[in-house]
């Protein structure tokens, strides 16, 4: 294998590892907050693909300048689900709640198959196929354009979702509730608004990554499942779950580790290389890279 | 065995059950209700060895279909490239499947690791082997493994006919159930639930915790393993994609948690009420009936959970209560 061939694998897989960077934030953030593993994550992806396609299709609008109504309409489906049905389990058993976000996973795949059908369906920009190449010392590499663009902006929001949890009086309610709800009920923070937030903000940042990357990929109602949740998994454990700032650093790592595997395997094999780092983590990391610390 | 006993009464209402779905098959000459009720049957009994593990044990074994599909590919293997009689390979594939879950086990349980992580591994643990065994030629790659049936033949559980796998399916279901009974009643089985109930509690009182959620997922995961192996002689053909399917995973344990997975009586219940249901959807609906039946059992399992956390069974349970008016001692202690 060349050098430029290495080179041109390594940043394919930064670039993918920005997109898990943003959807396992939201993952990750809707933990800290709830306590709750959301295995229905990934169909939140899914669905901001399908909107994207939508808006593609009958607006004309590109997926860039979809992306921020994609985002609020997702945000408020997402708030919806939660008042719904994870609002009324937050004391049960674990069981029933991952239970209940495994059947808001399948009811989700179920009604995107009903309304867009179940074949695979793209965002056809007339550029999607264009990249950017520039020489290295031992050859070439060419970076597709839409990729590119797309791990930018992942980076760029995250980096902003992370700006306001740092730095905004919401973004320190949320990590007031995500280190003690009693507390900080008697501080006077509405955690059940927050809880709602949470998780409209959690899985509108995962639809968001799913406009973002919709030109690149062909979409059917079990993307998300096939794709991106196992990632998102790994990324949240490495990175310690409910810390913002891990599944930022996962998120790169799992991009390079999938893409090291993909050339040590072959493609067809990049998810045993998630599982490995999995196991990995598990045996000599068992609270993640930062230690157990939650934000 | 006294009627006013909880779980005699369930062992003996599911054997009645059981011996009545036999009769109904024996009897019957349509080789499409045949075919339904031993994928119910299927479903019923992974969904009674899950509840062992899930259930009895409490633990977050969310992919449980990796248990399975090990089985399935168990039988596949050795019957096609060995020759070795499905007989032989059911109780292989179970070992075979208790090893996995030992591993899992071994690897998780560890550092009393969060159960989130747990549940999330075994999840991931099922979608890798799927991946593993989609790239590896000796099993066959995407194509998987045909098993040829051409004539009757006793010895290696090779029929023609659909009815002698509704017997077997059956029997191999109230197998599982009479473990799961045995186990109820076992000193195990009262680790398991003080370990379900209270860890802290039951390890100060001197049970291992950790030993004893290995054993739990080692039991329920060959049984699951078993049930694999029996499957894949009854579909003939099997692939990655199918044994190793998230959606027949959590169909399978929708099942178990609508029927109530703290009850010998529940998965069998729940397998019972939802498998048919999707053949009657498909008989109304047709080519869109696969994704309304997703819409359908996703908003039952999350209703179901919301508003039934201890499934039919607990109801059930209830009504058993008033009507022999004494509360039975294991009942008493499970909850």
């Amino acid at each position: 294998m060349t050098t430029d061939l290495v080179v041109q694998l390594l940043l394919l897989g930064l670039l993918q590892g920005g997109i898990y960077a943003l959807v396992a934030c939201g993952l990750t953030l809707i933990y800290g907050v709830m306590k709750i593993v959301n295995f229905a994550h990934a169909e939140f992806l899914t669905l901001g693909m399908f909107l994207a396609i939508t808006a593609f299709q009958t607006l004309g609008l590109s997926p860039y300048a979809a992306a921020p109504f994609i985002f609020a309409i997702v945000f408020i489906l997402g708030a919806i689900a939660q008042q719904l049905v994870i609002r009324p389990a937050l004391h049960y058993p674990q069981i029933n709640q991952m239970l209940i976000t495994i059947g808001l996973s399948i009811f989700m795949v179920g009604a995107m198959q009903l309304i867009w059908g179940p074949n695979n369906q793209v965002v056809k920009l007339s550029w999607a196929r264009h990249t950017l190449d520039f020489p290295i010392a031992a050859g070439e590499v060419s970076l597709n354009y839409v990729r590119l663009i797309a791990a930018g902006l992942a980076i760029a929001v995250a980096a902003a979702a992370w700006w306001i949890l740092k730095y905004t009086r919401l973004g320190n309610a949320m990590r007031a509730a995500a280190q003690n709800p009693v507390a900080a009920r008697l501080m006077g923070i509405k955690v059940s608004r927050i809880n709602l937030l949470t998780f409209g903000f959690g899985t509108g940042l995962a639809a968001l990554s799913g406009a973002l990357i919709s030109p690149a990929f062909f979409v059917n109602p079990t993307f998300g499942t096939d794709y991106f949740i196992l990632a998102a998994f790994v990324i949240v454990v490495l990175g310690t779950m409910g810390n913002f700032l891990g599944a930022l650093v996962g998120g790169l790592i799992i991009g390079l580790a999938e893409a090291l595997g993909g050339m040590f395997f072959g493609a067809s094999m990049r998810q045993f290389a998630s599982l490995s780092v999995f196991v990995v983590v598990l045996l000599f990391l068992p609270k993640g890279i930062f230690r157990g610390r939650m934000s | 065995m006294r009627l006013s006993n909880w779980l005699d009464w369930q062992l003996i209402v599911t054997a009645v059950f059981i011996a009545c779905i036999a009769l109904l098959g024996v009897t019957s000459s349509s080789d499409y209700l045949i075919q339904i009720l031993v994928l119910a049957t299927i479903y019923a009994a992974v969904a009674a060895s899950w509840s062992i593990a899930g259930g009895l044990g409490g633990l977050l074994l969310l992919g449980f279909i990796s248990f399975y599909g090990v089985g399935a590919y168990t039988n596949g293997i050795l019957l096609t490239k060995y020759g070795i009689s499905p007989w032989f390979n059911i109780f292989i594939a179970g070992g075979v499947a208790a090893l996995l879950g030992w591993l899992i086990a071994a690897v998780t349980l560890r550092y009393e690791l969060s159960e989130d992580y747990f549940a999330m591994f075994t999840v991931g643990v099922s979608q890798v082997l799927k991946v593993l065994l989609l790239n590896s030629d000796y099993f066959g790659r995407a194509t998987g493994i045909y098993i040829t049936i051409v004539k009757d033949d006793w010895l290696m559980m090779a029929f023609v006919s659909r009815k002698p796998y509704l017997l077997i399916a059956l029997t191999l279901l109230l197998a599982i159930v009479f473990i799961s009974y045995r186990i109820q009643r076992s000193k195990f089985g009262f680790r398991l639930s003080a370990v379900r109930q209270n860890s802290r509690a039951a390890e100060a009182l001197g049970i291992n915790p950790v030993k004893t959620k290995i054993q739990a997922i080692i039991v329920a995961g060959g049984l699951g393993g078993s049930v694999g192996a029996f499957y894949s002689q009854f579909v003939t053909f099997i692939d990655p994609k199918q044994v190793f399917s998230l959606a027949t995973n959590f169909e399978m344990l929708l099942g178990a948690v609508l029927g109530g997975r703290l009850t010998i009586i529940g998965p069998v219940l729940g397998a019972a009420a939802l498998k048919p249901l999707q053949d009657v959807l498909r008989g109304i609906f047709g080519g869109e009936a696969d994704a309304l039946y997703l819409v359908l059992y996703g908003a039952l399992l999350m209703i179901s959970c919301l508003t039934l956390p201890k499934g039919i069974a607990f109801y059930i349970e209830h009504w058993h209560k008033r009507r022999y008016g004494s509360v039975s001692k294991t009942s008493e202690a499970r909850e």
